[in-house]
């Protein structure tokens, strides 16, 4: 007790001199303020948490470390963004998967499917000899229980199968047919989002629960555990602080020989953390929510790289039509013309690309020959004088909202606030967390006028996009504020979907986008990139493929097949 | 008054409390705007998920129906389910708790021990320096919210001067000790992971002072003056003339009465120090129930958040009878005299 | 507000109007006030930070950094002759948003306590005059329920459910704050309602409202001032702690808390944007209890201690 007296008297002290130093240099005007946060930066990324490097240098072994947002669930029926996607990915197995280039390659199931002439029945062989993690062999039966269970559900992805999956059958052990109830062309592109689960296992560990014979559909256990086959298996999962997963050594496919053994994905993107753990050698790649200035921060540290890729999503400020004043159409050409694109690709988001549809400029079926927004405060002036609420303007306000854990966003709230400012235009912003804006836009009244939002296509072609942000069965999601709900639109991209004929579908698309981009039904302000630090050591080939400047079309996780990356350490 | 009756009105009484309690913060919990059922199964869910999880949580009857529902889940332990991990609530409770409890009972062993040792040598040596010192940290320790202290130790133990580390519960490669008591320090002691206590408690220094700090301040200052107010009184004459030797005095007859506004006081304060945690947690990325509960709240994890608010108001109403009983113990006018 | 406005009265005690008798307790009550140099350092800071915040446009280098106002290439700058405290991620001057920021600490104070003070009050008269009714254990009850979880918790807890926001923080603290007031007040009234002079009172068949409010009330007036004074730095302390966790004051309008909390993102390079904050807000707090120390000893009238 005596010695910790000591140590925190000693705290005391020193707080109270940073306390009287801040005040000092709060009212002296700070001359040699600047020179003492560098020389503290530095000294942060020389030693930072060195008593702690030991303990981690001391394994020895590879493993790579990332961090995530939180909010993430490792059972592939649940899970949709960005973190679930990386786990699922390396843990489960599909029928097909995307490569980096966005080509399908084969997965579980063996190359050679077969599709009938109408396009309304799949047929698929699985690869013999795919193990489980516990070492049981994947069937048919597998693949059926798990779309089943997908389907019955109805989360995470079941909303791409549901309106076009009538049944699934096993044929044999490892024939499995998919019967849609209507064409759905882009079909293959939406599979890898079946993950196949270990019907066995899930069945052993099912708890009570509403789905009738099958419980809970073993939702409690795969919260916790996973049932794939994929090449890493889930060895701990600790709920709010990170997921480990190991090496499957029974996995079918190949590993880089310098594959990681053990890979970690920390929950918690608090930049302090993130630069703790960097600068002390105990995390190898960072999450993408940092703000730019901790990037500079962390390009800093030796050792460590910032790069930047395509994410395959637009930064949108999506708008709700529906709602005054966004609902008049000249509202929402002057906010398109308020935004100073050039700033933001450039100053707010370095690395960020023009963006002239909201269809990805390298997706099939990305209409070409559109011209982007422009910004100019003149001509948003002139289409707000043409608006009904020209003269109302004192009344009126813009409501914008930006999602709490993507701080960046504020930015661009911000600009548009001020520039509004200068041409009269109230607009008003919030910050509100995402759940909190997920529930808000599933009624119109609630739904913010504006809002910022990344989204990417489910699946690799333009028509994923336009359905999701379009469609009026994505109205009420976040995907959607527009609250379009016209039927013309619907049938429009309904007819799309249908059209087998590759041309044709992309004539379609393309009108639908000169529509959307004439009536501003949101705006698609970039074409994202995120940003991660990462070690030299690591080779990533998706990162890798970005420094050359090669275009990325590859879905939401498989950006992360871990066992092709390689520790050189 | 009978202790034991004391004890068993002050039980009773807290009961009714509590039951009050859960009715508000149920009633809070459902004058949310907006679709619990969306909230909960996320944007892509189809109808007919909606559909069953509304039968399934009794959101399709009316609100007493639902409370009485919900109000006897929690009698059996039963929170419901989180929807930001998908487990019981009560299976995250269990497994954060410790954590926040660990930390609490450091802050609070700080609490006690350096405001009973900082006032008693304030009272000392009165105004020297010692004394002053105290007396401005007492001022800036009420006045500096808990989220201040937490940002600004950050600042200078994780990037400044980082001799201890600040963020987590143990460092990253060193595995946690077997779950014995849930108390790392303890753990890792019982199974003679010397190391792993170490670290352990490296990681609780930072947390539990920024935690304890505000109460520390004043509780020594209480600590000071009643212990100056008491040293006047004619008993420690008395003592003194009877020969009693001079630790003797200070100890049992001076410190221990002194300690009586101080105790009353400090219930509050470790009391308030769970309140604080909910920042401090977040701020140091500690693995417990507040940050638990702080993330259930910016996501509007409905049972989470009565969960914990229940268990929180539990946890202070115990407190407040320890704090009685032990204002009863030091006191013998409480004890042995009338009402309390 | 209304303990500085209590300090500048007993600072001018030459009006005209002022009876001998009264100007000589006023000048009593101003050295009981000024016995304690921290009070008088209290009543100037506090005088200092109304000042600043009334005339905050006229006052402040930048008045448009207060609002929506973005100006990327000066972000983050250190603190300079052109920005003394530095700029923040915005490219806005810090010394202009916090002193823009106390407006909203000091209005959330204000009307918290306009609002729960008379509430409290009330019920707590209510209840103690009544006691041993049913309306008295009701009151009391719910005052308990609500005393028994802090008050930061539960305003997290109402505010998170809520939408974020000033006017809901305001809300939730007045609703976690009343029940404070309503056991103070029910404790004096409950020991005045066995003094003689009540029973005395209702002897001679005194109504019971002049009962509560010309006989109990004016017994309470100075513990509640007491209280109140300091309260009102209290009331900030939780106000700041609710927009630190994003559910106070909206941006692009500034609050300390939300200062902080965006400044810790940007730590340690642009340390200005989380320390002057910080201090910001010890001071205001500061200046309050110190002012709010003061008015208790004054209105104590020196003979007993109050704590």
């Amino acid at each position: 007790m005596r010695k910790k007296s000591g140590k925190n008297a000693g705290i005391c002290l020193v707080i109270l001199i940073i306390m009287t130093a801040g005040l000092w240099t709060g009212c002296g005007g700070g001359g040699a303020a600047p020179a003492d946060t560098s020389a503290a930066g530095t000294s942060a990324a020389a030693d930072g948490g060195a008593p702690a490097a030991e303990a981690a240098g001391g394994s020895g072994e590879k493993i790579i470390r990332m961090t995530q947002a939180g909010g993430y669930f490792i059972d592939p029926g649940v899970g949709v963004d960005y973190a679930s996607m990386i786990l699922c990915v390396n843990l489960y197995d599909s029928l097909v998967y995307p490569d980096l280039d966005g080509t399908l390659k084969a997965g579980a199931a063996e190359e050679g499917w077969e599709v009938s002439e109408d396009g309304l029945t799949w047929n698929f062989t699985l690869r013999p000899g795919i193990k489980f993690h516990d070492g049981t062999e994947m069937k048919a039966s597998d693949v059926t229980f798990s779309v089943n269970r997908m389907l019955t559900m109805g989360e995470g992805f079941a909303y791409l199968f549901a309106d076009y999956v009538d049944k699934v059958e096993a044929i044999g052990d490892y024939g499995v047919q998919f019967i849609l109830g209507r064409p759905f062309a882009p079909f293959l592109r939406i599979l890898p989002r079946i993950y196949i689960l270990n019907e066995a296992v899930v069945r052993e560990n099912q708890a009570e629960g509403p789905y009738g014979v099958f419980g809970d559909y073993g939702k409690a256990y795969l919260a916790e555990h996973d049932a794939g086959s994929g090449a890493y298996y889930c060895e701990a999962m600790l709920v709010q602080d990170r997921v480990i997963m190991k090496r499957f050594d029974g996995y079918f496919g190949e590993f880089e020989p310098n594959a990681p053994d053990t890979v970690e994905i920390i929950t918690g993107t608090e930049p302090a953390a993130v630069r703790a753990l960097m600068s002390s050698g105990q995390l190898e790649i960072s999450d993408q929510w940092q703000p730019n200035e901790a990037y500079d921060a962390l390009d800093g540290i030796e050792g460590v790289s910032v790069g930047s890729m395509a994410t395959g999503q637009i930064l949108f400020l999506m708008l709700n039509t529906a709602k005054a004043p966004t609902d008049d159409v000249h509202v929402r050409r002057a906010i398109s013309h308020l935004i100073d694109y050039d700033q933001v690709i450039n100053v707010l988001f370095p690395g960020y690309l023009e963006a002239d549809s909201p269809v990805l400029a390298g997706l099939p079926g990305h209409a070409e020959g559109l011209s982007p927004y422009e910004f100019s405060l003149d001509k948003a002036r002139e289409e707000l004088a043409l608006s009904a609420y020209a003269d109302q303007l004192d009344s009126i306000a813009v409501e914008v909202v930006w999602i709490s854990e993507v701080p960046d966003e504020e930015k661009l709230a911000l600009l548009i606030q001020a520039n509004a400012q200068q041409i009269g235009l109230k607009v008003n912003v919030t910050r509100v967390p995402w759940s909190a804006h997920v529930n808000n836009v599933a009624a119109m009244e609630t739904t913010p006028n504006a809002a910022p939002c990344y989204m990417g296509p489910d699946y690799d072609e333009g028509g994923a996009t336009l359905y999701q942000r379009f469609h009026s069965d994505t109205s009420a999601t976040w995907q959607q504020i527009e609250w379009l709900r016209s039927d013309a639109m619907d049938a429009q991209i309904d007819s799309a979907l249908v059209t087998v004929d590759q041309d044709a579908r992309f004539a379609i698309y393309a009108d639908i986008q000169r529509e959307v981009m004439d009536g501003v039904y949101g705006i698609s302000v970039a074409e994202s990139a995120e940003k991660h630090a990462y070690c030299d050591f690591v080779k990533w080939p998706a990162m890798e493929r970005a420094n050359r400047g090669e275009n990325m079309a590859s879905g939401l996780g498989y950006n992360y097949q871990f066992r092709t990356f390689e520790v050189n350490k | 008054m009978n202790l034991r009756v004391f004890v068993f009105k002050r039980l009773l009484s807290s009961v009714v409390v509590l039951l009050g309690l859960s009715v508000v913060i149920f009633g809070i919990a459902r004058i949310l705007p907006g679709d619990p059922a969306r909230l909960a199964l996320g944007s892509t869910a189809t109808q007919n998920a909606l559909d069953l999880f509304r039968t399934e949580n009794h959101l399709d009857q009316p609100l007493p129906v639902q409370y009485a529902y919900w109000i006897g889940g929690v009698l059996r332990g039963d929170f419901g389910t989180s929807t930001s991990t998908k487990r019981a609530v009560a299976q995250d409770v269990a497994e954060f708790l410790p954590a926040t409890l660990e930390m609490a009972s450091f802050s609070a062993v700080f609490l006690i021990v350096f405001s009973i040792t900082v006032g008693a040598l304030a009272a000392n040596w009165r105004d020297t320096l010692v004394d002053g010192l105290m007396r401005v940290m007492s001022y800036i320790g009420i006045a500096i919210p808990g989220f201040v202290i937490a940002t600004l130790l950050l600042l200078l133990f994780g990037y400044v001067w980082p001799v201890i580390p600040v963020l987590g519960r143990l460092s990253h490669g060193i595995t946690p000790p077997p779950g014995i008591t849930g108390f790392y320090t303890v753990d890792s002691l019982l199974t003679g992971r010397l190391g792993t206590f170490w670290d352990a408690f490296l990681h609780l220094l930072i947390p539990a002072v920024a935690l304890c700090m505000g109460g520390l301040c004043q509780e020594a200052r209480l600590v000071r003056s009643a212990m100056i107010e008491n040293r006047g009184k004619d008993y420690l004459a008395a003592m003194k003339g009877y020969g009693t030797p001079g630790r003797v005095i200070t100890g049992k007859y001076l410190l221990k009465p002194s300690l009586i506004p101080a105790v009353s006081c400090m219930g509050m304060d470790i009391a308030s120090l769970m309140s604080n945690a909910f920042l401090i947690e977040v701020i140091f990325g500690w693995p417990g129930i507040s940050r638990y509960g702080m993330t259930a709240m910016l996501s509007k994890d409905l049972n989470v958040i009565s969960g914990v608010i229940l268990i929180f108001g539990a946890i202070f109403v115990g407190i407040n009878i320890v704090v009685d009983v032990a204002v009863a113990y030091l006191d013998p006018r409480i004890r042995l005299g009338g009402a309390a | 507000m209304d303990s500085a406005k209590e300090g500048l009265k007993a600072d001018r005690p030459e009006k005209r109007w002022l009876s001998a008798r009264r100007a000589e307790e006023l000048e009593k009550a101003w050295r009981r006030f000024s016995r304690n140099r921290l009070s008088v350092m209290g009543l100037i800071l506090v005088t200092l930070i109304l000042l600043l915040a009334w005339l905050a446009p006229y006052v402040t280098p930048y008045p448009a950094h207060a609002g929506a106002f973005t100006d990327f290439v000066n972000s983050c700058a250190a603190p300079s002759a052109e920005h003394w405290l530095g700029t923040d991620n915005m490219g806005r001057d810090i010394l202009t948003r916090i002193v823009f920021s106390f407006r909203g600490a000091l209005y959330m104070a204000v009307l918290v306590l306009a609002a729960a003070v008379p509430v409290g009050c009330s019920l707590g008269l209510l209840a103690g005059y009544l006691r041993g009714t049913w309306l008295d254990t009701l009151i009391m009850r719910v005052t308990d329920v609500f005393l028994s979880v802090p008050a930061l918790l539960l305003a997290l807890a109402v505010v998170s459910i809520l939408e974020p926001g000033l006017t809901n923080a305001m809300i939730a603290v007045t609703v976690m704050w009343w029940p404070w007031y309503a056991r103070l007040m029910y404790g004096i009234a409950s020991s005045c309602r066995n003094e003689y002079y009540v029973i005395h009172a209702e002897l001679i068949g005194a109504s019971k409202p002049h009962i509560i409010f010309r006989q109990i009330l004016p017994n309470c007036v100075s513990p509640i001032f007491t209280k109140m004074a300091l309260d009102v730095g209290w009331v900030i302390l939780i106000g700041a702690t609710l927009s630190y966790v994003g559910l106070g004051e909206q941006p692009p309008t500034p609050s300390l808390g939300q200062m902080v909390s965006d400044g810790s993102r940007y730590m340690p390079d642009a340390w200005w944007m989380t320390i002057f904050p910080s201090f910001a807000i010890v001071l205001i707090i500061l200046g309050f209890n110190f002012l709010g120390d003061g008015i208790g000893d004054m209105l104590s009238k020196g003979d007993s201690k109050y704590e």
